[in-house]
Order: C-alpha cells, then sequence, then structure tokens
C-alpha cells in the first residue's frame, strides 16, 4: 500500500525546513525595508543576508547533498545495483541507524554469502550428480584398457578428461593459483580440440613482467574455464570456420586483469545489455545452480562469486560485437599465498 | 606490473534524464597512449568532462593513480589532473609562450618575475623535444603545431600524467600530425599517459597502443595493437568499404590553375576533370583558405591564370561563383550552410534560384524534385522542420542540395573533420553520387581522413607548389596513413 507523503520523516524536515526559511526570509526582507526605509540598521541587515546565503549554502552542502546521495545508494540498492555498497554510506543518520547498518551487516554478511558462494561451486562441480569418485576410477580403468590396445589418442583423451574432472570436483571452494587454472583450462582445451580438431585454438597471452609471480596469484577455483566453455559453446561452434580463443593477463599493483576473448558470433545487442546489467547487480539471487541453459548463467554466476567474495569493484565485464566476436574481462584483486587468510 | 592511471568502472552517466555513458570500462595504464573512437560521436564529449572534473554518476567508479576519486555514493566536484588538448586552445593568445608554459598554473606564486630564467628554462625543455619556439613569441603568432606543442609542455611541466588529446588531426596538418605524435611517444617513454580521442581508426592505429571503440556511450571492443588492421574495423564500418568504381573521361580539365602565384601560392597549377575526384592534400595548410577566396571572388591572383571550362574564371562573389557553376561546402556545413525557417525541400532546392529567379519556391518544381530525391533521401525529404532531424539526415540535405543544382565542380573543406564513423561512410557515399552525376569535387583537405576512398587522384602541396600527385594505382603508398581501397 503506498503511504502517505507524510510518514515519511524526510518530507516532514523538508516542509519544516521550507517554512523556516520562509520565515527567515520574511523577517530579512521586513528588516531591509525598515533599514532602507529609517536609513538605520543598515549594514546588519546586509551583514545578515550574507550569513543567510552563507548558512543555505552550507546546509546545501552539509545536509541536502549527504541526503540526496544517501538517498541515492538506497535507490541503487533496492534496483539491484548495490549490495555491499548500502552499508558504506558517507554519512549516517544518527548513531543508532549506523549502528543498526552495522549489525544488518554482520548478520547477513561474510559467513552466509560466502558459504552461499561455496554452495554456488559446488552446484557447479555435481552439476551432473556423479560420484566423482567412481569417475575417477572408470576413467582410469579406460585409460588402462586403451593404452593396452595401442589407442593412444584415446587414452591421452580419457587422461585429459580424468584430470578435467578431478580439478573440477575437488576442494572447489578454495583459491587456487592463476597457473592451476590455466592448466586446467588448457587440460579443457585438449578435451575440446578431439571435437574441434583444427577449428580451435587456444593462446594465452602473460602481458606481466614477471610471469612465475603471476602465476602464484590467486583467484577462485573455476573462474575461467566456465567462461573459456561459454565461449566455445556460445561464440564458436555454431560459427563457420575457424575459431581462436585468447587469453591476456595483466597485472596493476591492486588488480589482476583476465581477458577471455574469441571470434565467434558475439552477443545480440539485447541481450548483451541484459547480460551486462545482471553482471553489475550483485544480488544474492545469482548465486544459484546451473538450472538455466540459456547462454552466459555460467558468466554471472562466476561473477556474482568475484563479487561476494571480494567485493563491488571487483568482476566481470562483457563487450561483444555481431560476427566479431566477445571479450570477457574479468577484474579480480591482487592476491598472494600470504594474503588468503585476510580474503577469506 | 603495470601502474593503472586512470580506471573508470561500470560508470554510467545520466544528465536531464539522457544516458551519456552507459556502463562505461575503460583503463589506462602509465606511459599508454589509448585511443577513443567513438562510431557516433555519442558520449566522447561526457567522458572527457567526467574525466577532468569529478562530477555525479548515476553508477560507477573512477580511480585515479589507483585512488577512488569519483563514485555513485559521493561527487565531489573536484578537478582531476587531467589536461585537455583541443582546438580552441586553452592558452592565452596575448601573452608569451613562456608565461603562457610557467606563470599561468597553479602553484605559480612567485610575484616577481624573471623573464630571462623562464626562457632559459623553456629553451631545456624544447632542447629536449627537438623543437624551437622563442618564449618571447606571442601565442597568437604561433602555427596550429606549436600551440599544440606549447600545449603539451605545459602539461607536462604542471606535472599531468594524463593528457586527452581530442580531434588534433582537425587543426593540425598531416606532416605536423606526424611531428606531434614523436612529441607524445617521447613523453610516454617518460610515462605520461594519453587519451588519444580522434574519429579516423588509420590516425588512431598509428600512434595508438590501445584502441576503445565506443558506441552511444559504451565501450563495444578494445582493440589490442596486434589488432590494428582493416578486418578488425571493417565491421563497424559497412558501406564504406565497398568501392564503386565510377570512371570520368580525361579531357582538357574543368578546372584549371595554371602557375598561379598568390601571397600563399608559388606558382601552383593542377587540373581537374568532370566527374572526378581530386583531393587537395595542402600538407602544410597554407594554400587551402587562398583556393576558396579565389574561387569565390573574395581575392584575386597576382599572376598565372585560373579557367573554369577553359574560359578565364573570374568572380565577385560567390553567388556569382555558383552562377558560373562553382559550388562550396565548407567545413562545418551543419548548420552553418542550411536555413533552419525553410523545410527540407526548400532547403533542397534553395540553390535553383540561381539558375532561374524564384524557381526554388514553386510548388510544383519542389513536387518534382521531391518526387525525384525521395528514393535517394528518404521520408524526412518531407519534414518541415528541420532542427529535429538527425545529423546524417541533415549532411544528405547539404549535399544532395548540391546535388539538385549540379554545379560543374564542387570545393568540399575538410568534409570528414568532426565527423564520426558513419557519418564519414555516409559523406563518401554522397560524393560518389556526386561523381556519378558528372560534378567534379575538389577535397581540401590537410589530413587523408577517409578521402582516398572517394578519390580518383591525389595532389599533395607544400610550400604554394605542387610537390607530387598520385593516382588511384599510387595510392596504396598511403595504406599506413589512410583506408585505400
Amino acid at each position: 500500500m503506498k503511504k502517505k507523503p507524510t510518514h515519511y520523516l524526510s518530507y516532514r524536515m523538508k516542509f519544516m525546513s521550507a517554512g523556516l526559511a520562509a520565515i527567515l526570509l520574511l523577517l530579512l526582507t521586513a528588516l531591509s525595508f525598515a533599514a532602507l526605509r529609517d536609513s538605520v540598521f543598515v549594514i546588519p541587515a546586509i551583514l545578515s543576508w550574507i550569513l543567510s546565503f552563507a548558512w543555505g549554502y552550507i546546509c546545501l552542502n552539509w545536509l541536502y547533498r549527504p541526503y540526496k546521495e544517501n538517498a541515492k545508494v538506497l535507490h541503487l540498492f533496492v534496483t539491484g545495483y548495490l549490495f555491499e555498497g548500502v552499508f558504506d554510506q558517507r554519512v549516517d543518520m544518527n548513531p543508532e541507524t549506523s549502528q543498526a547498518m552495522d549489525k544488518f551487516r554482520d548478520m547477513i554478511k561474510t559467513d552466509e554469502l560466502i558459504s552461499a558462494s561455496k554452495k554456488q561451486a559446488q552446484y557447479l562441480a555435481l552439476q551432473n550428480q556423479i560420484n566423482p569418485h567412481f569417475l575417477y576410477n572408470t576413467l582410469e580403468g579406460i585409460r588402462g584398457e586403451t593404452m593396452n590396445a595401442g589407442l593412444e589418442h584415446v587414452a591421452k583423451m580419457t587422461e585429459a578428461l580424468a584430470t578435467f574432472f578431478r580439478y573440477t570436483i575437488s576442494n572447489v571452494e578454495h583459491l587456487v593459483t592463476l597457473e592451476d587454472e590455466l592448466k586446467n583450462v588448457r587440460n579443457y582445451y585438449i578435451i575440446q580440440q578431439y571435437r574441434f580438431g583444427e577449428r580451435l585454438s587456444l593462446h594465452i597471452e602473460d602481458r606481466t613482467e614477471e610471469e612465475e609471480e603471476a602465476m602464484q596469484y590467486r583467484l577462485p577455483k573455476l573462474t575461467l574455464q566456465p567462461i573459456v566453455e561459454n565461449s566455445i559453446f556460445h561464440g564458436i561452434e555454431r560459427k563457420i570456420g575457424r575459431g581462436t580463443l585468447e587469453i591476456k593477463i595483466e597485472t596493476t599493483p591492486k588488480r589482476l586483469i583476465i581477458t577471455v576473448s574469441d571470434d565467434g558470433l558475439g552477443i545480440e545487442r539485447e541481450y548483451l545489455d541484459e547480460l551486462n546489467l545482471k553482471l553489475n547487480s550483485s544480488s544474492i539471487d545469482n548465486v544459484k545452480a546451473y538450472t538455466d541453459a540459456k547462454g552466459g548463467i555460467a558468466i554471472v554466476n562466476v561473477n556474482s562469486r568475484i563479487k561476494l567474495l571480494f567485493g563491488e569493484e571487483y568482476g566481470i565485464c562483457i563487450y561483444s560485437t555481431r560476427n566479431v566476436g566477445t571479450d570477457v574481462e574479468i577484474t579480480l584483486p591482487l592476491i598472494k599465498k600470504d594474503m588468503m587468510k585476510e580474503v577469506l | 606490473m603495470r601502474e593503472e592511471i586512470l580506471r573508470l568502472e561500470n560508470v554510467t552517466r545520466v544528465v536531464d534524464d539522457v544516458v551519456l555513458l552507459d556502463n562505461l570500462n575503460l583503463h589506462i595504464f602509465r606511459g599508454e597512449i589509448m585511443g577513443v573512437i567513438s562510431l557516433n560521436g555519442y558520449g566522447q564529449e561526457s567522458l572527457i568532462e567526467l574525466i577532468s572534473q569529478n562530477l555525479p554518476i548515476l553508477y560507477g567508479r573512477i580511480y585515479f593513480h589507483e585512488e577512488l576519486v569519483n563514485n555513485y555514493a559521493h561527487s565531489s566536484y573536484t578537478r582531476n589532473k587531467v589536461y585537455v588538448i583541443e582546438d580552441p586552445t586553452k592558452l592565452v593568445k596575448d601573452l608569451s609562450v613562456a608565461d603562457n608554459v610557467f606563470v599561468l598554473r597553479r602553484g605559480f606564486r612567485k610575484y616577481i618575475i624573471n623573464s630571462h630564467v623562464l626562457n632559459r628554462q623553456l629553451r631545456r625543455l624544447m632542447d629536449g623535444l627537438g623543437i624551437r619556439i622563442d618564449g618571447r613569441t606571442l601565442v597568437e603568432d604561433l602555427s596550429p603545431f606549436e600551440k599544440c606543442a606549447v600545449e603539451l609542455l605545459k602539461a607536462v611541466t604542471m606535472g599531468v600524467k594524463l593528457i586527452v588529446v581530442k580531434d588534433i588531426s582537425n587543426f593540425i596538418s598531416t606532416a605536423d600530425l606526424a611531428k606531434f605524435q614523436r612529441l607524445l611517444r617521447h613523453y610516454t617513454a617518460q610515462g605520461v599517459s594519453f587519451l588519444y580521442v580522434c574519429n579516423h581508426h588509420e590516425e588512431g592505429f598509428k600512434i595508438c597502443d590501445r584502441i576503445s571503440l565506443m558506441e552511444n556511450g559504451k565501450i563495444l571492443k578494445v582493440l589490442e595493437n596486434s589488432k590494428f588492421r582493416r578486418e578488425f574495423i571493417k565491421p563497424y564500418y559497412v558501406d564504406a568499404f565497398h568501392r564503386e568504381e565510377i570512371p570520368y573521361k580525361e579531357g582538357k580539365g574543368v578546372l584549371r590553375f595554371r602557375d598561379v602565384v598568390t601571397d600563399t601560392m608559388d606558382g601552383l597549377s593542377f587540373h581537374v576533370e568532370k566527374g572526378e575526384c581530386v583531393i587537395l592534400l595542402d600538407m602544410d595548410r597554407t594554400v587551402m583558405d587562398d583556393i576558396v577566396r579565389i574561387m569565390n571572388g573574395e581575392m584575386s591572383v597576382e599572376s598565372g591564370e585560373v579557367c573554369v571550362d577553359e574560359k578565364s574564371y573570374q568572380v565577385n562573389s560567390s553567388r556569382e561563383a555558383l552562377r558560373e557553376g562553382v559550388a562550396f561546402i565548407g567545413q562545418y556545413p551543419v548548420p552553418g550552410m542550411l536555413f533552419e525557417d525553410m523545410s527540407y525541400i526548400e532547403n533542397l532546392c534553395f540553390l535553383l534560384g540561381e539558375k532561374t529567379q524564384g524557381i526554388w519556391s514553386d510548388r510544383k518544381v519542389q513536387k518534382s524534385v521531391g518526387k525525384e530525391y525521395e528514393p535517394l533521401i528518404g521520408p524526412d525529404i518531407h519534414a518541415k522542420d528541420i532542427t529535429e532531424l538527425s545529423l546524417s539526415s541533415l549532411y544528405k540535405l547539404v549535399y544532395y542540395r548540391v546535388h539538385v543544382y549540379r554545379p560543374k565542380i564542387l570545393f568540399c573543406v575538410q568534409p570528414f573533420a568532426d565527423a564520426d564513423m558513419p557519418l564519414r561512410s555516409q559523406i563518401i557515399l554522397l560524393l560518389r553520387q556526386l561523381k556519378k552525376k558528372g560534378i567534379a569535387v575538389v577535397i581540401l583537405a590537410t589530413s587523408f581522413s577517409d578521402s582516398l576512398m572517394a578519390a580518383d587522384r591525389m595532389l599533395q602541396v607544400e610550400n604554394g607548389k605542387l610537390r607530387q600527385e598520385y593516382d588511384r594505382s599510387q595510392f596504396y603508398h598511403f595504406s599506413q596513413d589512410a583506408t585505400v581501397l
């Protein structure tokens, strides 16, 4: 039910301030008229006007602007743009509101969100409802048999598949090194090559100055592979001719930037806008299982994990043009091994 | 590890309910030249404004040197340490170069100015750059290139780490552009970063490390240096890449300059054939204005001869020039060459009045022209209020008006200056339409931009003389500088 404007304290404050300002202006005008008519108190009248304007300016900066900023942040929270930001307002209404917000943050924050993120990662792994140990053992068995039969290609493929599943299913909630993530992507590429052959190629370009150090930076497990998978299935698979995947790694003193690019079909403008909007809104609703088959859900989930773990300033952004290709830019904090405890 | 100078993260800027920047992401590293090419000119100004000053944004964050300076929750309105080099210059024209560089800046607190010391400092700075400008020279006496170089020096002296260079090829010549780009490289080596805003990809390819293609206030694609090839830009640049061969007959020339001498021309000779499109590349930007002045009767030649259709050409006004079959399209034809209180069709027929008095306002003539041109122009031809039409439609009006009038020669001054990518494609198509009608087109330009895609011949003019002439088969020499088909 829509509430009356007078229900809100802000409306009452505005009403009262406007009334106060009107009375003040009336008094000042009366004073000025009297001062001009009788030529007395002219200087106090001028000073009163100057002081009133100065006071108005201070009110604008101290009251009105912070109030509008707070209202904007709350609006962004309601529309789904923000999650964390609502707890970090520049100015609070009063100490009690501030304490209440802190309490609210403590209630919902860390544990629950991180467990939601882990849960999402587990969903990611268990989407096929498979028993991991049974799967490894069976794949190892097939590999042994094919080696004996001299089918080297099948053996290699089975080995790649077993390694891929082992990585995907075990300890999914951990942060892993960039090196491990890239290894998994290469392994996944080997499996896909059996299907695509020369139609698919992968290039990894490390633009960091100290490559070895860069490879030890941490990121959530299975950040890259779902994006690469998306690029292959929604970009390159339906494209006629060859497709190229490129992974570019860059670091700044605070960030790790990974760009996964493909020269596939690209994304329709409307869907791209919708997807980028989802990537911006860090609602907890986005942390869900892979139930929707539509492309891009994996990216939304990976993005939600990054935002929940590291904050809203990190995450994924997509650039895409139909029939040209797609670039997925992942921005992560620069985390070294010794910093992991602070993060989690 | 590369230091990030600027980072815009999911920036959305809305002013008066108009979305100027839409979820824009952009980052610039230290010592990098990041190009920005707006495919439809939209959002470019707003981006520069937002980089320069921390104005309110609807959503997103902006970081300078990895420090958050502006975000959705609070915008401080403070200015960032960014310098914008653009036209018109920000230098004070009545002051000397040294005063502009050293005195007119924040933090200069000396009460007594020793001009010798300033000049010495300036000389030292210039020696490093390999340019020579006397510190005592007034800014108004400098060439466009020198002004840009002084602005660059000023920015660096102010300690600015990010410099925005906006549409520079519109106001300095091709030769100077190469020199200016060398200066940019000199400073990138010292850790200064640049945001190079231009309209033409070939220009960006030569200098930038990365280029962001922007449309409707959002980034569509970030091209890496290794992808600076036409095939990667082609999908964004559809129509213009289909070249249609429109032949012209060689004869005695519809326009002929024979040993023309003026203050700026030193025996300039060239000729243009009927239906030919010629680009006259004014390397040092000296003769362009004089050619226009001679052709519209504002100036006469000291010696030599100008002939149109083999007859000596002498007119007193641009109206007389038009009657002689010489038309002009200026550098910024919209809205300068249109009448806002007249309808589209009245504007379209307006020049016909020079052929027969009052004919342009004749309803029957307007109806007949409308019928003929509607398939080419579209429904906009019926518009009563042209101020509500798109820029593209207004450009069509300017060019088709010449098409309707059918002069012998059309002079186009820098037709691609300030035009975004789709508009440039459209101008190329419009120039081809004029050629098809047998009109000789002379493009007066200081840089190639897209002219080579429409031109049959190029004349390079330097120091008032024709230095070199290239026909279409030789255009491949310029494939590094311009799009050649």
